[in-house]
């Protein structure tokens, strides 16, 4: 797979859920996850760079890692689901 | 951090120890150690935020019943706590930024004694960033007493 049809892809996957979202949300909802989404990357990005601080190493990096990307992904999809529920 | 057969080894307690007593180093490493922990808290903030918005996902009386939590005293208190470290490591997030992009550390230079390094230079910026922070502090308080009054 080469690097146009990854960009393609993702500007492809952008695009339908921006339609996806206009069709199901409000502009404050829309807002209100595009912020969540924000916080919860720099706060689990920053999370797992001071965890790795503290337990080095490749092992530990990967598993620290795979953690911060779980729970963030875990509480963006219920950020979701709230939002497209109430 | 100890050096064995040339490769640098870590653990957990010396994290901690560089992160505690790093701040011997002078103001910027507090300021540093007070954004981490800053951004702990705001972390815990929104993952306690999301948890309570979600519980409606369970029941609407678990929900009600965890923002009746919410309007405690203890709670409230908490909130304007929050408030004073979401205005710091906001605006040390920015100062951070400016630094990054090299703006208010000056152009490199010999180093010609007595020796003045960058975190000097960019005071200013830090101390204005500070007064920036301190000044929304001090504004969300006094609309905060307006409002409960």
């Amino acid at each position: 797979m080469n690097r146009s049809l990854l960009w393609f892809l993702s500007i492809a996957a952008a695009a339908g859920a921006l339609l996806l979202a206009g069709l199901y949300m409000s502009w404050l909802e829309i807002n209100y996850v595009l912020l969540s989404a924000v916080v919860l990357f720099h706060g689990f990005y920053g999370l797992g760079t001071m965890l790795t601080e503290f337990w080095p190493g490749r092992t530990a990096a990967v598993v620290i890692n795979g953690l911060c990307v779980t729970l963030g992904s875990g509480l963006f999809l219920l950020v979701l689901l709230t939002t497209l529920r109430f | 951090m100890s050096m064995e057969s040339g490769v640098p080894t870590s653990s957990a307690s010396a994290g901690f120890r560089h992160w505690l007593f790093g701040a011997r180093r002078g103001l910027e490493a507090y300021i540093f150690l007070l954004h981490r922990l800053t951004g702990l808290i705001l972390l815990v903030f929104v993952v306690a935020h999301i948890l309570l918005g979600a519980s409606r996902l369970v029941s609407m009386s678990l929900w009600a019943e965890l923002m009746q939590l919410t309007r405690s005293p203890w709670i409230a208190g908490l909130e304007h706590l929050l408030l004073f470290a979401f205005a710091f490591h906001a605006f040390n997030g920015l100062r951070l930024i400016l630094v990054e992009f090299g703006i208010g550390i000056g152009e490199p230079e010999q180093p010609v004694y007595p020796y003045r390094g960058s975190n000097l230079r960019q005071r200013p910026v830090l101390i204005a960033m500070m007064l920036l922070a301190a000044l929304l502090i001090l504004s969300s308080q006094f609309e905060l007493f307006r409002f409960s009054h």
